[in-house]
């Protein structure tokens, strides 16, 4: 068993073979060998661990993603085309904590979460005006007047009319 | 990149504040469009579309009709790279490398240039079939060739490369009336694998055919005409003042798809629009009008039952030609087949999109008795828009050709290509050989051009300027005139000519180039005369 103390202070115990699906806590425990002393993670709070805990619970025993095929973006968009019903549930999630989850994943090393994760976001965007994205994000439109018709007219062609 | 400082926490959940590997890893999840819509967002989201390699080449490549190769180990800033120089070598028409091949000394062959493979034999006697793999260096293909052994008699073949294909048709033999049958032709189609020649690991070993006549017959004339667009396999077979069979077939599992039989003037030429869909192009006789058309029909489901040409899903129609003039004949041009990509061992970096198609339909038509060519030319995406508009169970609609032609295509006399040589359309490109009339000191000019249907690079060009030298943008009508139409006919679907002045022959007794041809990667240029042919790789 792994001991993991979030931001918050609280601390899971966690089953070894489930923490593992996140490369940064595996290679810590190759490091370090068997231990019963804690690991702090100081970047995820317990709401968030909680989620991440049940997707790796969930995806317990199914093979890593190897590091070679994250080297080819290609592969990992063919590996992501399609968000399976399980993780699409999983992710149906408020904004602010899907963000959460994405940075922990990132943060915790697992790409399988992270793909979710960005595939989620990406969903949100297609179809979406610039004003829509901003808004659903929370973007402050930075572009003088100017700037904006620039960019308007030099995308012009690429509208589909 | 400028990022914005977090102002809050309120702002916590903004995309803009997660790490950028992360609004990488989103992005790529992102098509083309919706990449260049983020540009207007804000000043940070604009900087990373601009300045990724991975959301450029992603552009680039939905742009220039192409599509990732996927198995590489290229970054995608090389990819980029090397996307980026293939198109200003197709701008300049710089040759990279140059080769020649020789023609078969024989008055008869038969060749097919696919997909980067080159294959001809000398008809007939001919015990194996010679063959060329044109190189690329873009794409990392070195030139190879090699040989393979044929049948003792075989008459015709196709090939797709990426599939390991190649397809024998052995000659055809007339089996005479006996015992109240009918008299009929025996048609044996072998797939075989283009690399060595022997059985194709996952197809029939031949597929044996009985074409039933309509009438006797002791003479045997026929055209056949052969393709092939992943597991399907088209022969439309035309006996000379007797019959014209279409037949599809899953050349996998032997499978028959589709048996179309008409009388002899009917079907003159077939293409795949889609593996779904098969495009038929006819001079039909009805009740005195003679006409050109593209019918549509729908292979998606096997059918053992003939069909004539009424169960069709839609028919495109042409300009009218006036009453006294007779269209004689109609073909239909397209490569490669509508699917076909690379073989993923290849390990190409990118390739031709799918759907990237131009059809070039070619119709001669008699009046007074002269011959004349028109060529329509259209984008697959064109005539797919409009079948895909018709409700599923639509059948039998007539698209009048105001519906769909004069926006949709480019319609025109003839511009100069070879009826034998046809391999001048690839992709969205088609290739004409432009030979001066007017010799300077006893020499004639040529010049290369090279047409490209491709929208979206058309309409970026024109948007963001287009100052080249030899490309020249077509926005303006096209109207065909001639009193062989009812009336004018006008066309107006943008395209771009790209030309090249070929160097004068090297001594004034050396004959000029006769044909061109156009590949993924490569032109081919032909001296026929000399029965040599020069090839050059692009």
């Amino acid at each position: 068993m792994v001991h993991l103390v979030t931001s918050d202070n609280v601390e899971f115990v966690v089953d070894k073979e489930v923490v593992e699906r996140s490369v940064l806590i595996k290679n810590m425990l190759e490091d370090v060998g068997e231990t019963d002393q804690s690991i702090p993670l100081a970047n995820v709070s317990s709401a968030v661990l909680r989620k991440v805990i049940e997707y790796c619970e969930h995806h317990r025993g199914e093979p890593l993603p190897s590091a070679d095929a994250d080297q080819n973006q290609d592969e990992t968009r063919k590996r992501t085309t399609d968000i399976s019903e399980w993780d699409q549930k999983f992710i149906t999630v408020d904004q602010e904590m899907l963000f959460e989850i994405i940075l922990a994943a990132n943060y915790l090393d697992i790409k399988s979460l992270l793909d979710v994760g960005c595939k989620t976001v990406a969903n949100m965007i297609k179809g979406k005006t610039p004003d829509e994205i901003r808004r659903l994000f929370n973007i402050v439109n930075d572009f003088t007047p100017e700037e904006e018709a620039q960019i308007k007219k030099e995308n012009e062609w690429a509208e589909d009319r | 990149m400028r990022r914005p400082t977090r102002r809050s926490s309120r702002h916590r959940n903004s995309l803009i504040l997660l790490p950028s590997e992360v609004i990488r890893r989103i992005l790529s999840n992102l098509d083309w469009r919706a990449l260049l819509r983020l540009k207007l967002v804000c000043k940070f989201l604009c900087s990373v579309v601009d300045e990724s390699p991975s959301v450029q080449y992603t552009i680039e490549l939905a742009v220039c009709g192409m599509e990732d190769g996927a198995r590489t180990r290229l970054s995608a800033a090389s990819k980029l790279a090397l996307l980026k120089e293939r198109n200003a070598a197709w701008e300049a028409l710089q040759w990279a490398e140059s080769q020649d091949l020789t023609l078969p000394q024989s008055d008869n062959m038969a060749w097919e240039l696919c997909a980067g493979v080159y294959a001809q034999f000398s008809v007939p006697g001919a015990s194996t079939m010679c063959l060329y793999r044109l190189p690329s260096q873009y794409r990392n293909i070195p030139a190879s060739s090699w040989r393979i052994p044929l049948l003792s008699d075989t008459k015709d073949f196709t090939m797709d490369p990426s599939q390991d294909l190649l397809v024998l048709v052995e000659k055809p033999i007339l089996i005479p009336a006996h015992n109240k049958t009918k008299s009929y032709i025996r048609i044996q189609i072998h797939p075989r694998s283009l690399t060595t020649g022997h059985r194709h690991s996952s197809a029939v070993e031949v597929i044996d055919h009985h074409l039933y006549m309509r009438s006797s017959s002791d003479k045997l004339e026929m055209d056949l005409s052969i393709q092939a667009c992943e597991k399907l396999l088209g022969i439309l077979i035309i006996v000379k003042d007797n019959i014209s069979e279409l037949m599809v077939w899953n050349w996998r599992t032997g499978l028959v798809i589709l048996v179309s039989q008409v009388k002899v003037e009917s079907i003159g030429t077939f293409a795949f629009l889609t593996p779904q869909l098969l495009l038929v192009g006819t001079v039909m006789h009805e009740t005195g009008v003679t006409e050109p058309r593209l019918f549509v029909l729908d292979i998606s489901k096997p059918s053992i039952n003939k069909v004539a040409l009424t169960d069709y899903v839609c028919v495109f129609e042409f300009p009218s030609f006036d009453f006294v003039v007779s269209p004689m004949k109609i073909v239909i041009r397209s490569d490669p087949s509508p699917e076909w990509k690379h073989n993923p061992e290849a390990h190409v970096p990118f390739s031709i999109a799918r759907g990237q198609r131009l059809f070039l339909i070619t119709t001669w038509v008699e009046e007074k008795k002269k011959n004349v060519s028109y060529d329509l030319f259209v984008p697959a995406n064109i005539l797919l828009s409009s079948v895909m508009a018709l409700t599923p169970q639509t059948r039998r609609r007539v698209i009048n050709w105001n519906e769909w032609g004069p926006t949709g295509t480019r319609f025109l006399k003839s511009p100069p290509h070879s009826h034998v040589w046809t391999g001048y359309v690839f992709g969205s490109r088609f290739i004409s050989l432009v030979t001066s009339p007017k010799a300077t000191a006893g020499r004639h000019s040529q010049t290369l051009q090279i047409w490209d249907f491709n929208q979206l690079a058309l309409k970026r060009a024109a948007a963001l300027g287009f100052e080249k030298e030899n490309v020249r943008l077509v926005n303006d009508t096209t109207v065909v005139e001639d009193e062989m139409f009812v009336e004018r006919v006008r066309t107006s679907l943008p395209y771009s000519i790209t030309t090249r002045t070929l160097p004068p022959p090297r001594s004034p007794g050396e004959p000029t180039f006769t044909d061109t041809m156009i590949s993924e990667d490569s032109i081919f240029l032909l001296k026929v005369s000399l029965l040599t042919s020069f090839c050059v790789f692009h």
